[in-house]
């Protein structure tokens, strides 16, 4: 059918040269055809419809910059620089330290988070410990966050002016039953320095053993 | 010549220092008189500063640099560094080549600069600073937490006040060529108490600065302890270097080369300050708009006088 079908003048013609079955006999046989034939368009349209929202359900995930605070005792906001602020941490070797980071979701499609991890250099000062973060389920606009153990390390790989900055975090999880990773940027960088050999215990007298190789 | 001075914890004169990636180093040099000495052809000219941590008397203060001739500090040591083949990155000491003359920078400082202090109430006075590429001389902020371990919040602003730097000549050689600094004075805005005064630039030329208005004089110091955000960041990305593991990294211009600035560069009624760019003037945009209307107008014009031709034919025609 088409929207010729549809136009008055086409409806008063004879079906055919003979003109055997009157035209308003024909419509009405016609009728329940297209209705038929609408509700299927519809039902498809609509399961196109969910099958694209599904599709694209990873991309729609944003997730806005967290902010990270620690404890007092480990770190210190350094305001005025940079433009938020930098989070200075307090290394000591050895020693763990908790990460708190703030999520939220600013898109529609609701989010679970089943790991959290900063973007980190090879040899990092500040090493992942605790294994894999509690999900954390972030519904349309909604929040929560995670808690991130790490322990001061590898600091025979560094000098003493040397530092590590962290300003991403990666996130992975699922979204409508599909995975999704997403590395978003932290609203306030980390830094952690690295230490004169007096603080350093790993560190050897050994030429080349600390090289980042 | 190394000297335990009275009333000075060291003094420091006749040396000849170049060809370092550093020519000397201060970390908490606290009351060193460094005066009538040659620094020269390093990468980085001198440097006192309240970064390191595990040193005792931070922060830095009372150095007094005074009679010395910082110059050509543009030797760039990176390129014994950068690469897989770089001399720095041979397995042994011998096959680096340091006998050779090769230097293998353990830290990423900015090449190109005469003198940078971290620190406080230090007098720079009376040197002779020319023809290094970067900067003259450098005083920045670098805070506490961040790179020396000290997480007391009231500490953040220990550095760098109340420093002088006052009767520097600036831009010509002894000799009397006109060599210029980059710009002669590099701050980044923070501290309190720090001035530049009576300091001489070459006849016809001006002393340069990244500063937008006047360096405050000595009568007038600087008075507001936070920096400028744009200038104070740049230390973070160049702390990651390492000369074998990270030799070039990210969001650090340290480590270039810079340009050998132009003769021009201080002429006075020119630019006097090259590390600050002018914002744009309305110029631009308003050429932009009269160029579209006067655009437009031609457009109707031309239409009013076809659709006139056409009209006329018309006319004759019937």
């Amino acid at each position: 059918m088409s929207l010729l079908d549809a136009r008055p003048d086409r409806a008063a013609r004879p079906a055919s040269p003979g003109g055997t079955p009157p035209a308003g006999s024909s419509a009405q046989a016609r009728a329940p055809r297209r209705t038929r034939g609408t509700c299927a368009a519809a039902v498809g349209g609509l399961l196109a419809l969910v099958a694209g929202a599904w599709a694209l359900a990873p991309q729609a995930v944003l997730v806005s910059a967290p902010t990270p605070s620690v404890p007092v005792a480990d770190g210190l906001l350094v305001d005025g620089y940079g433009p938020s602020g930098t989070l200075a941490l307090h290394y000591r070797y050895g020693e763990r330290m908790a990460l708190t980071l703030p999520l939220g979701n600013a898109s529609v499609v609701p989010f679970r988070v089943t790991r959290a991890e900063l973007v980190e250099p090879t040899y990092p000062l500040l090493e992942p410990v605790g294994g894999p973060v509690e999900p954390v389920d972030l519904d349309p606009f909604g929040e929560g966050e995670v808690v991130l153990e790490f322990e001061f390390t590898n600091c025979r790989y560094y000098h003493e002016r040397a530092n590590n900055t962290y300003d991403q975090v990666r996130l992975t999880g699922t979204a409508l039953g599909r995975e999704v990773t997403r590395t978003v940027e932290l609203a306030v960088p980390l830094v952690v320095h690295s230490q004169v050999i007096l603080d350093c215990p790993e560190r050897t007298f050994v030429r080349g053993d600390d090289r980042r190789l | 010549m190394l000297i335990l001075s009275p009333g000075w914890a060291v003094e420091v004169t006749r040396c000849d220092m170049h060809h370092n990636a550093l020519g000397y180093s201060g970390t908490a040099g606290n009351s060193v008189y460094v005066h009538d000495n040659r620094i020269h052809r390093n990468g980085l000219g001198f440097i006192v500063e309240s970064i390191l941590g595990g040193h005792p008397g931070m922060p830095e203060d009372h150095g007094w640099f005074e009679d010395n001739k910082i110059y050509s500090n543009n030797d760039n040591y990176e390129r014994y560094v950068q690469g897989e083949d770089a001399p720095c990155q041979a397995a042994t000491p011998e096959e680096v080549g340091h006998r050779d003359g090769v230097v293998c920078p353990a830290f990423g400082f900015p090449v190109g600069t005469g003198g940078i202090i971290v620190g406080n109430h230090n007098f720079i006075s009376s040197n002779q600073v020319w023809d290094n590429w970067r900067q003259g001389f450098m005083l920045c902020w670098v805070p506490p937490a961040l790179m020396r371990g000290d997480y007391d919040p009231t500490h953040q602003q220990d550095n760098s006040n109340f420093n002088a730097f006052t009767k520097n000549e600036l831009g010509y050689s002894p000799s009397g060529k006109v060599p210029p600094n980059g710009i002669d004075f590099f701050w980044d805005e923070a501290g309190q108490g720090n001035c530049w005064q009576d300091n001489l630039a070459a006849p016809g030329k001006e002393v340069t600065y990244n500063y937008a208005v006047g360096l405050p004089d000595c009568g007038n110091p600087s008075q507001w302890p936070i920096g400028n955000l744009v200038k104070t960041t740049q230390l973070l990305p160049c702390a990651v270097y390492d000369r074998y593991s990270n030799t070039d990294p990210v969001g650090c211009d340290w480590l270039d080369t810079p340009e050998r600035p132009a003769t021009d560069t201080g002429a006075r009624g020119g630019t006097r300050a090259a590390a600050a760019p002018e914002p744009d003037g309305p110029g631009t945009p308003a050429a932009l708009v009269a160029v579209t209307l006067l655009g437009a107008l031609g457009i109707r014009v031309a239409g009013a006088r076809v659709a006139g031709a056409r009209r006329r034919r018309e006319e004759v025609g019937s």
